[in-house]
């Protein structure tokens, strides 16, 4: 049997309601043309008259216009807060809050950066593709990312800005986490989690500076693709742990950001935790819920200097049976350093 | 001209539709009309419901925004709506790998028409599903995108190669890489050959 038709096998399959869903982005697309709400279904009949005539009122509005109102109804950039409301999370227990506290101490005593300050990023990486050790130079604010190629030249990373929707698939990508460079001599390829954060490097100014603050913000954040993530505490511990491996914060904030992590219910302390590169760690970790992917998700500080060690998915632990880890990331190394390629 | 933009069905081909909606923006409904359910097909196979809606109707917009910048030498906009689509998917790879993980513990029900017309295969797909599954998420992204737009999508190799942005031999040599990469993972051997085809090899 052929390999491909196996893969074919396991395809999902289509939704029963796959003309509802394709008439639902039809409206999306009407709105996003015309800028406005969705208007009640046209007398001239089916969809494809109601898209012309929405795409033929925004001629006459301006193209121009439209499409920027249109990417603002529909850009994952988008995000807003969902409006007022505290989240009234229950208290976590003292050792996670002790955790917490400890890790933002240290945090908070560590040198500040600008944005733009290069960091030499250590990393070893499994549950990727390959899986390995990988030495890659980013900046603070993660717009900018390099790796030294076989010949020894610092090559870039294309990294998309904002949400460049346009750009071809492969020709540049936004990373959670650090991009993985595999150099090899004919064949280097560069991996690595893609996506959106939904808090960018410059919303960091506009974040509250309180941890209860802090994590209902994070909270009421509308972001247009929650659809993947879970339930709030998950989102919020989820959102902390994308900021604290991708970008490098002022440390103020950063320990801010720990501390909001000892208020979210459902974390957990792993005080046997191991990181992919097996060493030792404490975890603190949260369990997703099965509808959302399941597994704990956990990040990991150095038990001796409660600095950042990484973060990793385990599989959900079973009565008679240890989880185990499906990806991760150990941060060996990382330091600030004059520029691309410089070593510490 | 005309002809060129004539498509074997006599219709305006993708290319001229689009090119005509430079002029008239309303056109582009034509494209979304012809290649929506496909796109959010895809798009629903990749991340599941919840976010199917939102990335498709990305997907559009993105087209509808970049379509001055589309080769008219391509008479079919499929490959390109696939290239669109998997950039937006791209930005959603936490979810997708939540959707995978979530999804691989399912019992399949669906089989595609198409699959094939030998019981043993659909056993023999259906029982390796979770090593199916994992050997999926084992792939860089490059090589996932490949596979799932040649697998999920039925994108030819020529069309794939549109899509992604490659030439059509790297398109052939990283499925080869990818079928050895999947024979392995699957233990080596070709799982689904009869003890019979076995012995007379």
């Amino acid at each position: 049997m052929d390999e491909l038709k196996m893969f074919k096998a396991i395809r999902p399959a289509p939704p029963a309601a796959i003309d509802e869903l394709s008439r639902a982005v039809h409206d999306r697309l009407d709105q996003a043309l015309v800028g406005l709400p969705a208007r009640p279904a046209s007398t001239f009949g089916g969809r494809r008259t109601r898209l012309a005539l929405a795409a033929g009122l925004a001629v006459a509005a301006g193209v121009t216009a439209v499409l920027v109102a249109g990417s603002g109804v529909l850009s994952p950039a988008h995000i807003t807060r969902a409006g007022a409301g505290a989240t009234h999370w229950a208290p976590t227990s003292r050792s996670v809050q002790e955790v917490a506290y400890r890790t933002a101490a240290v945090a908070a005593a560590q040198p500040g950066v600008r944005p733009g300050q290069w960091i030499y990023w250590k990393e070893k990486q499994f549950g990727g593709s390959p899986d390995g050790i990988f030495a890659v130079w980013t900046t603070a604010n993660s717009r900018r990312a390099a790796y030294v190629d076989d010949q020894g030249k610092v090559r870039f990373i294309p990294v998309c800005h904002g949400d460049d929707a346009t750009a071809m698939p492969g020709s540049c990508t936004q990373f959670i986490g650090q991009p993985a460079p595999w150099v090899a001599p004919h064949d280097t390829s560069i991996n690595g989690v893609t996506g959106t954060i939904p808090v960018s490097y410059a919303g960091l100014r506009a974040l509250p500076r309180a941890p209860r603050a802090l994590a209902d913000h994070l909270a009421g954040l509308r972001f247009p693709h929650w659809a993947g993530w879970g339930p709030a505490p998950v989102r919020v511990f989820q959102i902390i742990e994308e900021m604290l491996t991708t970008y490098v914060m002022p440390p103020a904030l950063t320990a801010e950001l720990y501390r909001t992590l000892g208020l979210i219910p459902g974390v957990t302390i792993d005080r046997h935790a191991v990181d992919v590169a097996g060493r030792p760690a404490i975890g603190l970790s949260i369990a997703i819920p099965p509808a959302f992917g399941g597994g704990l998700d956990e990040i990991l500080v150095d038990p001796s200097t409660h600095q950042l060690a990484g973060d990793q998915l385990l599989t959900t632990p079973r009565v008679g049976s240890a989880s185990h880890v499906l990806s991760g990331t150990a941060i060996l190394r990382y330091a600030a350093v004059s520029g691309p390629g410089q070593l510490p | 001209m005309l002809a060129q933009q004539l498509a074997a069905n006599g219709e305006l081909s993708d290319a001229a539709v689009i090119e005509r909606s430079l002029r008239e923006p309303s056109c582009f409904a034509e494209i979304v009309s012809r290649h929506g359910i496909e796109i959010v097909r895809y798009v629903h196979a990749r991340l599941g419901s919840g976010l199917a809606e939102d990335v498709a109707a990305e997907t559009f917009l993105a087209a509808f925004s970049c379509r001055d910048r589309y080769d008219v030498s391509q008479t079919e906009a499929r490959p390109w709506l696939y290239g669109i689509a998997v950039r937006q998917i791209g930005k959603h790879q936490r979810a997708e790998s939540r959707y995978r993980r979530a999804i691989a513990r399912l019992p399949a029900d669906h089989v595609p028409d198409d699959f094939g017309d030998r019981l043993v295969d659909r056993v023999t797909a259906e029982q390796l599903r979770p090593q199916l599954w994992a050997t999926l998420a084992a792939l860089s992204r490059q090589d996932r995108e490949l596979l799932l737009l040649v697998a999920w999508a039925d994108l030819t190799y020529a069309e794939s190669a549109q899509a992604l942005g490659l030439t059509v031999s790297a398109v052939r040599s990283r499925l080869n890489r990818i079928r050895a990469k999947a024979r392995q993972a699957l233990g080596g051997t070709n799982p689904a050959r009869s003890s019979e085809q076995t012995r007379t090899d």
